[in-house]
């Protein structure tokens, strides 16, 4: 029954490979480098090896030209995993349109649960029109669909796993977003220098990634020659009511206060703090990042600072100076597809399919090709962060955003 | 003219067939007892009068009017209450209000005078009628049961098992009572173990075996058969 | 401080308390553990928010929202447990199905309205006061009172009215209330439309005090009402109500004082504790069965 399958899937791959072909008519580029990509993306892209005729020709040759997502679907990180596939169908979308490819993407339901992303992953592994695996929306459900990949040698590239630990798990693990290691310690930095303040104190989330990041940040800020006054968890998902830690910390005497903490309980933590009379700096992480945390505390957070090593997405984002071409027009397009403006995942999952995209066409479809151009990438300015790279222990590093919360929205100030 | 009539009533638990097409009749104004064994439908014969339980075929007749299978809200409307097997009184509620619980379905002033006329029949009542009721004697508790049940003003009255669980001297009171009630123009059904002891107070009685009716006669004539002394009054007290 | 965790704890503890009313009402009529009540709470407060944005005049969605969510509790005991007890189904499934309907509800309404925090507008905030070192806000305050007059009206009704006595009865013993010509149906029915709409208010009220709601927070208090309940005496009122009260200061106070990861470890804590040495409650009383 599998493998007949695997014929029906494989037989069906090459036909609609021919026929896109025949169809486009068109030729890929023969340098690599500098691709006139307009209007899709801005990219400077520094690679070793020259530029091939790769792409259709040796996509056609194995037989491969999917990208298998898993994200949450369902249950209640959806509005995560919704965010993550959108981003990636409209990257797929328009490079395919830009470049005249026919990249298809399949997504798989994990259901934010590590078992089911094993089982995800398996699946994916086992299906060769496979290209690269690119999931989860949580570190958990990465980490553990990693094994799997490094295994079948493909290449797992996530989109949203901080986890210090991923990359480590093995060569063909790579993520878009800060590592936890790095997000954390350069946070501290920004927030130190910003707030001038010594007295800090956290509120974090007690799940492994959460526990590590406000250690990360708690050790940075002691370095900087700060104090922590106080380090409070709560368990993520089941707490609304902050009072108890936040009287807690009041008396503590803290002056700053960071929120490691999701966007709906940061938004609880600065109402309450406000409700107990607290006049500490309040702070929140990029997860906070969001409009939904605006409309819950509407003017009450103003002169809450958020940090976030992902850009903000605006209604009015497009007019903005601030913003790049490239950027403006991912939003312009994700609005008129969606009709709602992306936001920081959208991003992050846009720009990992067209890094993706780019080197595959560049390189081909072999996994050990592709690794070696993703740990060698260089300040790749894409929708969800400048100066991207990734260092020798193949972590993303990226520049940090510093937010002010002003009249409900969110103002860059740095 | 039979108050309560019974025709061809069939009544199923599941596969077991508890009454099988039985007749009975009820005169107004008398006592009528069912004996016979556990489990021969003493108890399911009343739950079907009562509307608790539903019947498969036959019909129940009151006073003229077809009763089958309708729910025990429109019997006890109609005039029909049990005083059901275990007294089922209402533990946390005082004496008191249990007795008011009787009259759920009457007025405020139909209760308080029938609540007199309960008093002077059962004055140990009035002498705890404000204490909780499951803490009364077991005796007590069958008091409570009838006077909650007279509390309705019932035309006919079904007693499941009165005797059950009580001192024999104990016993003799209440069927006292029972006497009383009837002699106020109650119509009564009984079912009773203690075959003796209600054949004595009785008009008439029907002994029921295995659901279906195999004896039906004058109380005093049962009292007087030796087949029926034979098979029901072994081991219970002399009353 | 524990003058503030005392405060927030008892703003909390009016919550569940308005909660548990309507889960220890239903036990005591049915003796069932009734796991749909956490999901009406949450679907109340999400039919206010959404009439509310639907006519723009906060407190007529409000007063629909009641309605309905009544109305929603109601269908759960007609649709479902009715047939299940008029077929003399164990007690077991029962509990099953509220847990279906539980799941239901939730699903349902993460699929209508999605799985993230949804603002609410916070139509009670008058600002704050302080008493000493403790900062109370009005919102607290309106709670609070809110919670005691519904408590006080639920309690006349149950102790005063012929139809809180044919309650009582039914609680007590059903076959016999039935045999005094209540109609056990009906009592049953009204039990569920008014824990229905018990839970709407009290959802409705910590949508406004937390400025928000998720489709979360019905399973969140699902098992401190639980707790609450048994703490005051199940099936009793008054136990209720002191139930939720007690679980609401516990928790803010040992989330303050020993952590916060412990706060929803305390109902079970209380649970298994009152269950080992005093199941029936604060207030329970224990039954007199006499033969």
């Amino acid at each position: 029954m599998k493998k007949s399958f695997r014929k029906i899937i494989s037989a069906m791959a090459g036909i609609s490979m021919i026929a896109a072909l025949a169809g486009c008519g068109r030729q890929a580029a023969p340098e690599g480098s500098g691709a006139a990509a307009v209007g899709a993306q801005t990219q400077a892209v520094q690679n070793d090896a020259p530029g091939t005729q790769a792409a259709d020709g040796s996509a056609q040759e194995s037989g491969k030209n999917k990208l298998a997502y898993f994200f949450p679907l369902t249950g209640e990180q959806m509005q995560y995993g919704t965010m993550l596939q959108r981003g990636a169908e409209l990257a797929l979308e328009l490079y395919n349109e830009e470049h005249g490819t026919s990249y298809t993407a399949e997504f798989h339901d994990d259901k934010g649960d590590a078992t089911e992303a094993v089982n995800v992953a398996n699946k994916i592994v086992a299906d060769p029109s496979v290209i690269a695996g690119l999931g989860s929306y949580s570190s958990s459900c990465a980490m553990a669909a990693a094994p799997i990949f490094e295994d079948n040698e493909m290449l797992l590239f996530s989109p949203n796993a901080s986890h210090t630990d991923f990359p480590a798990m093995g060569r063909f693990m790579f993520s878009c977003v800060m590592s936890q290691k790095y997000e954390g310690a350069q946070f501290a930095d920004e927030l130190f220098k910003v707030t001038g303040a010594k007295k800090l104190a956290i509120i974090y989330q007690n799940t492994d990634q959460g526990v590590l990041a406000s250690e990360l940040f708690s050790d940075q800020w002691k370095s900087l020659g700060g104090e922590v006054v106080a380090m409070e968890a709560y368990v993520t998902g089941s707490t609304k009511d902050f009072s108890p830690v936040l009287s807690k910390i009041k008396e503590a005497g803290a002056e700053v206060i960071y929120a490691s903490a999701a966007y709906n309980e940061a938004a609880q933590i600065f109402l309450q703090a406000k409700n107990l009379n607290i006049e500490a700096q309040l702070v929140g992480p990029g997860m906070c990042l969001k409009n939904e945390l605006l409309e819950i505390t509407e003017d009450k957070a103003d002169g809450a600072i958020v940090l976030s090593s992902i850009p903000y997405f605006a209604e009015d984002s497009a007019e903005r100076d601030d913003v790049d071409e490239a950027t403006k027009n991912f939003i312009t397009r994700f609005t008129e597809k969606y009709g709602e403006i992306p936001d920081g995942f959208a991003a992050s999952s846009y720009d990992t399919t067209n890094i993706l995209l780019g080197f595959i066409d560049e390189v081909g479809t072999d996994s050990d090709a592709l690794r070696q151009k993703l740990a060698a990438m260089r300040e790749f300015n894409g929708v969800s962060g400048y100066n991207m790279a990734f260092n020798e222990n193949k972590e993303m590093v990226k520049g940090i955003y510093v937010f002010e919360i002003r009249d409900n929205t969110f103002v860059r100030i740095n | 003219m039979a108050l309560l009539k019974l025709e061809n009533v069939s009544v199923s638990y599941g596969k077991i067939k508890a009454l099988d097409n039985i007749n009975l009749e009820i005169g107004e104004g008398r006592i009528v007892t069912l004996i016979g064994a556990n489990g021969a439908g003493k108890s399911t014969a009343m739950r079907t009068v009562m509307g608790l339980k539903h019947c498969d075929g036959g019909k129940v007749w009151f006073d003229g009017l077809d009763i089958t299978n309708k729910d025990t809200g429109y019997m006890v409307k109609q005039g029909i209450i049990l005083s059901p097997e275990g007294r089922q009184i209402f533990p946390g509620f005082t004496v008191r209000d249990n007795l008011f619980m009787g009259a759920y379905l009457k007025t405020k002033e139909e209760a308080a005078e029938t609540i007199d006329m309960v008093y002077e029949l059962f004055p140990k009542l009035k002498a705890r009628e404000k204490q909780t009721a499951g803490t009364l004697s077991g005796g007590e508790q069958q008091m409570l049961a009838l006077g909650r049940a007279i509390m309705g003003r019932p035309r006919l009255l079904l007693l499941d098992e009165p005797s059950l669980g009580l001192a024999p001297l104990i016993i003799l009171e209440i069927f006292e009572e029972i006497k009383k009630i009837n002699e106020m123009g109650t119509t009564i059904l009984l079912v009773e173990q203690n075959a003796k002891v209600a054949l004595k107070v009785s008009d008439m009685a029907y002994v029921l075996e295995t659901g279906k009716v195999v004896l039906h006669d004058t109380a005093q004539a049962l009292l007087n058969s030796d087949k029926v002394q034979k098979a029901y009054f072994g081991g219970f007290a002399e009353g | 401080m524990l003058l503030q965790q005392i405060i927030n704890g008892i703003t909390i503890g009016s919550t569940y308390a308005l909660v548990a009313i309507g889960f220890t009402m239903v036990f005591g009529v049915l003796e069932l553990t009734n796991f749909a009540n956490g999901s009406l709470y949450m679907l109340g407060a999400y039919l206010s928010l959404m009439l509310y944005l639907a006519t723009g005049n906060f407190w007529v969605s409000f007063a629909g929202s009641i309605i309905l969510t009544g109305a929603a509790g109601y269908l759960i005991e007609r649709l479902a447990l009715r047939h299940l007890r008029q077929k003399g189904a164990p007690k077991l499934s029962a509990l099953i199905t509220t847990l279906g309907m539980s799941m239901l509800l939730d699903n349902l309404v993460m699929i209508c309205f999605g799985s993230e925090s949804k603002p609410f507008p916070n139509k009670l905030d008058f600002g704050r006061f302080t008493i000493g070192s403790a900062v109370v806000s009005y919102t607290q305050v309106i709670i609070l009172a809110v919670a005691c007059i519904l408590m006080l009206i639920l309690s006349l009704v149950v102790y005063k009215t012929k139809l809180g006595k044919a309650m009582r009865c039914t609680a007590q013993n059903m076959e016999a209330a039935r045999l005094m010509g209540i109609n056990t149906n009906q009592i049953i029915a009204m039990t569920f439309v008014i824990a229905g709409a018990l839970a709407c208010i009290s959802g409705t009220l910590v949508g406004m005090y937390y400025s928000s709601i998720d489709v979360s927070m019905g399973s969140m208090i699902g098992m401190k009402i639980f707790a609450s309940a048994i703490l005051g005496g199940v099936g009793v009122l008054p136990g209720a109500v002191v139930g939720g009260l007690c679980m609401g200061i516990l928790e803010t106070v040992v989330a303050g004082f020993v952590s916060s990861g412990y706060r929803d470890a305390i109902a079970f804590t209380v649970l298994i504790v009152v269950l080992l040495f005093r199941p029936s409650g604060l207030f329970g009383k224990k039954q007199i069965n006499k033969v």
